[in-house]
């Protein structure tokens, strides 16, 4: 019978008669829960037919299904039969819809967004298109600049393909255009003062530019989200601004390079200093100072603590920035965090304290390595805390 | 002894456009002002007369080519002013590799003693996160020294020998501000007089809508000066709140949104009627009724009437963005200030010729036709004088009766810019373009008036006639001697060099004539024009030559003689 499920109580994972295996992904869903779920699963049970089974999540953030969305991708790619089940919570199926995840995963799956539902879920689709309908037929009732982001959806998966300059340009354009619009810029100056232009200017740029710019990159998906000020109790709420790519991970040009000899490896600027917290692995030196380089025999964690730093080109040669305006905007300007996710490691970078006073210019890179599957590209978010002084 | 003379070195930078443009000559005064400010006897060697570009693909991969670009001098005995002007782009486009980029030409320059750099950038970058002003505080106190001005005229000064800053900041504002035009003038360029059919409610009838989508930005700054003037003090704007129907257009709720934000004054969503009820007012606020449009005045009495039967303290003024002109504001309400008075055109439903011809109305919110609608073409073209062509084809070509196209723009312009942008993007959809026209008063008041709203991207190339006349007779080779030196004919060469969309763009196509010279000088330059738009063609085809044809209206002339 279509859309019938068979459930073992507590299993997350089980095979229907027709040879699909459902994943259940339960409860409030994380890019840290999926982690361990993935890796539960029998290489042999990954190359059948999976559905990824959000019916009973409680609540999903971004990073969870910017994961989901390189999942389906590498599937895809592979031509792994693959669908996945819409939540039944209707607060969590309302952003899943809002945020127009079935679009992007249709998109980064390659197929139609029918196809990929489960079958069972399909009146999914026109049940949002009536919401949509009726809501443009209403009158519009939001009384704030974030009210009106939220109506007007720029809370939303913006997935792009790729493959020519062109197409480059006009994914560019369009984010630009997006982050630059009066009404983005009257919010982020709402909840960061003078400092929301920085937004658009540097964090925008410098992480939509890294992801276009990754080799063998062809799809790249970026999702904004703000706590809502009226659900803020203390005023004090975050921006997280998520952007993945499906290119070679970020550790693999660097590795190349190294063991290729190449001298200009990306080093620590200076006057940075990053404290590693290392799990899964044991780093080389205790503090990573300015002008620290990696060896070859450097570890992958540490390749990836050197991805965001600047390359000093040799003559004829284009400078590579990596990430180093990002970090220093998200982190001292702003005070937030930046997390990557990309191979088998997560980093997570923020600010480093020592006791209650910031240091300036020192930094705490959380670093872990993470068994089983890699990741498939690259995905960097930033979380910046913004004040709604209500 | 007089003192040793400086010489003055310019450049204006433009990014994201997709060839240079002349340098208007009010900029090169305020370069030279600056400059005479800062130090004594100033005068220009290397004045800026185009500006240095950076197209997207080079911001992205290789913006240390801007220090190729400005090709400062480094070393040298004589005294140098050079001035790195990027004012004219946004901030948000000035990416740190951008303005890392052009430190390090500043810092380059300023490290000899005797130079003196002045940047100029629309705003100051954050003194700690941004990496524009490591390059800067690296500068030694023997070198030479930089200058950073914002718009606004705040600096900051790095090097050596400080030059006198104080004397520059506080009439430079105000000289950007010119030039740049105020708040209210850029409303005014970027509002759009829509023609059409608009139905205003069961009684009335519109010629014209006006829209306000593309600026949101001027229309939220004026927002917030009109309020704050209106209410006047800090605490009386804390008890404020506005009160806004809830079914105005979208521009206006966005710009609303954000100058309420800017306010931090709630607002309070209006009901549009039928059965659901205002919510209750608060006893110490008092409430400012905001609208988009004030035409008939049917909504703005409506909410009034309600407001004040249901409790509401209502502000002794209302704003509106738009008020029609003959509106008059009934003594027992709240006087209306608008952000703007203008003509609308109304008529009564039953002497409305657009209905008695049987003319459906117009989306508003959507403009259902590329091209213009007959009805709208024929006022356009009967509204001004038919005159003798006084510009163009030689004499003994030029028509003698046509209509007066610089009248015409000026009444019309924004509509038909808006309505060629719209055949633009549609032909050349999301990309770089350029467009190529004739130097004529005309057309280049439509082209100026499209460039506003794509932030000054679209560049045009303006062709003269004379090389045109020559065009006809003379091979490539020919036209190109013909262009060397000239500006257009550098344009043309970056545009082919970095294989741009070119569209070519007239007011009119009387005979192919000018169009075919055109088509052809853009080919002497390798560039095959993407579309031929004119806004009137009296020759209508959909090719000429090959090149695809869109005219916003096609007047096909009865008895035509080619020449």
């Amino acid at each position: 019978m279509d859309g019938e499920r068979i459930r073992g109580a507590e299993k997350p994972f089980s095979t229907r008669p027709d040879g699909w295996n459902e994943l259940r992904l339960l409860d409030s869903i994380t890019a840290g829960s999926l982690d361990t779920r993935i890796n539960e699963i029998s290489d042999r049970d990954w190359q059948g037919p999976i559905d990824l089974d959000l019916s009973g999540a409680s609540s999903v953030d971004i990073t969870a299904l910017q994961y989901i969305l390189a999942l389906l991708n590498e599937r895809g790619r592979k031509q792994l039969a693959t669908a996945f089940s819409v939540p039944k919570a209707e607060k969590v199926r309302d952003c899943v819809g809002a945020w127009g995840f079935p679009t992007a995963a249709s998109i980064v799956f390659k197929s139609s967004i029918r196809t990929l539902l489960w079958r069972g879920d399909r009146p999914f689709i026109s049940e949002r298109r009536r919401l949509y309908g009726k809501e443009g037929a209403q009158a519009r009732r939001s009384t704030n600049a974030y009210a009106r982001l939220v109506e007007t959806r720029f809370f939303r998966f913006g997935a792009h393909v790729f493959n020519t300059d062109p197409q480059i340009d006009s994914i560019i354009e369009a984010e630009w255009s997006r982050w630059r619009s009066p009404l983005v810029m009257g919010f982020l100056e709402s909840c960061l003062q003078d400092r929301g232009p920085e937004i658009a200017r540097v964090v925008i740029y410098e992480l939509l530019v890294s992801a276009l710019r990754r080799p063998r990159a062809d799809l790249v998906s970026i999702i904004p989200f703000a706590d809502d000020p009226d659900v803020v109790r203390t005023g004090e709420g975050h921006l997280s601004i998520s952007v993945w790519d499906n290119g070679k991970t970020m550790i693999e040009p660097l590795r190349v390079a190294l063991d290729a000899g190449a001298a200009n490896q990306p080093s620590v600027p200076a006057g940075d200093r990053f404290h590693v917290e290392s799990s899964g692995w044991t780093p080389s030196v205790k503090r990573y100072v300015g002008g620290w380089k990696p060896r070859g025999d450097a570890t992958d964690e540490e390749l990836l603590l050197c991805s965001l730093f600047p390359v000093q080109p040799q003559v004829g040669e284009r400078q590579g920035y990596g990430l180093r305006a990002l970090y220093r905007c998200v982190i001292d300007l702003f005070g937030g965090s930046l997390e990557v996710r990309t191979g088998n490691q997560l980093m997570n970078l923020r600010g480093w304290s020592r006791g209650r006073r910031r240091t300036s210019r020192a930094y705490q890179a959380e670093i872990c390595r993470i068994g089983g599957r890699q990741f498939n590209g690259n995905m960097i978010t930033v979380r910046i805390p913004v004040s709604h002084g209500t | 002894m007089a003192p040793k003379e400086w010489f003055l070195e310019a450049d204006v930078v433009r990014l994201g456009a997709p060839t240079q443009e002349p340098v208007d000559d009010r900029r090169r005064q305020l370069h030279l002002w600056v400059a005479r400010r800062l130090l004594n006897s100033v005068r220009e060697r290397r004045p800026a007369t185009t500006t240095k570009y950076l197209p997207p693909e080079q911001i992205r991969s290789y913006p240390r080519l801007l220090g190729e670009l400005l090709d400062l001098p480094n070393g040298g005995d004589e005294q140098t002013v050079a001035v790195i002007d990027c004012s004219l782009n946004h901030y948000e486009d000035l990416g740190e590799n951008i303005l890392y980029s052009v430190a390090l030409c500043a810092a380059g320059f300023a490290a000899s003693p005797g130079h003196v750099c002045i940047v100029l950038l629309p705003r100051l970058p954050h003194s700690y996160h941004s990496s524009f002003w490591e390059p800067l505080n690296e500068l030694s106190i023997s070198g030479g020294s930089v200058l950073v001005l914002n718009n606004e005229g705040k600096f900051k000064v790095h090097g050596g020998p400080r030059p006198k800053a104080e004397q520059v900041a506080p009439g430079y504002g105000q000289r950007q501000q010119e030039l740049i035009g105020s708040r209210q003038q850029e409303f005014d360029d970027k509002i759009i007089r829509k023609m059409g059919h608009f139905e205003i409610n069961d009684e009335y009838c519109s010629r014209y809508f006006f829209d306000g989508s593309r600026t949101v930005q001027e229309l939220s700054h004026l927002l917030v000066d009109r309020i704050t003037h209106l209410v006047g003090s800090r605490p009386s704007l804390a008890r404020t709140e506005l009160i806004v129907p809830e079914t105005v257009d979208p521009w206006m709720e966005d710009a609303v949104a954000v100058a309420s934000g800017k306010l931090r004054m709630r607002q309070t969503k209006w009901p549009s009627g039928g059965d659901r009820a205002a919510p209750d007012p608060d006893e110490h606020t008092q409430y400012l009724v905001m609208l988009d449009f004030v035409n008939t005045g049917s909504t703005y009495r409506r909410i009034i009437k309600e407001a004040l039967g249901s409790g509401y303290n209502l502000h002794r003024y209302a704003v509106a963005a738009f008020m029609a002109r003959d509106f008059q504001t009934e003594d027992d309400l709240p006087e209306l200030s608008p952000i703007k008075r203008v003509r609308v055109d109304r008529v009564p439903r039953r002497d409305c010729v657009q209905c008695k011809i049987g003319l459906p109305f117009t989306n508003k919110d959507r403009e259902e036709l590329l091209r213009l609608r007959s009805y709208d073409a024929w006022e356009v073209l009967s509204h001004v004088p038919w005159i003798e062509e006084t510009y163009g084809p030689p004499e003994h070509l030029r028509q003698k009766s046509n209509p007066d196209f610089v009248r015409l723009f000026e009444e019309f312009g924004d509509y038909l810019a808006y309505k060629l942008e719209m055949v633009l993007r549609h032909l050349v959809p999301g990309s770089a373009v350029a467009v190529a026209c004739p130097e004529e008063p005309g057309i280049l008041a439509v082209v100026k008036r499209m460039q506003p709203w794509a932030d000054n991207r679209i560049v045009a190339v303006r062709v003269p006639r004379s090389v045109l006349e020559k065009a006809d007779r003379s091979t490539s080779a020919e036209i190109r001697q013909l262009a060397e030196g000239h500006e257009w004919s550098r344009q043309l060469a970056h545009l082919a060099e970095r294989n741009v969309n070119v569209v070519v763009v007239d007011e009119q196509n009387g005979s192919n004539r000018t169009a075919r010279q055109m088509i052809k000088v853009l080919e002497s330059f390798h560039l095959r024009p993407k579309a031929y738009l004119p806004v009137f063609n009296f020759v209508p085809s959909e090719t000429l030559d090959g090149v695809r044809v869109v005219a916003l209206y096609d007047v096909p002339r009865p008895r035509r003689m080619d020449p």
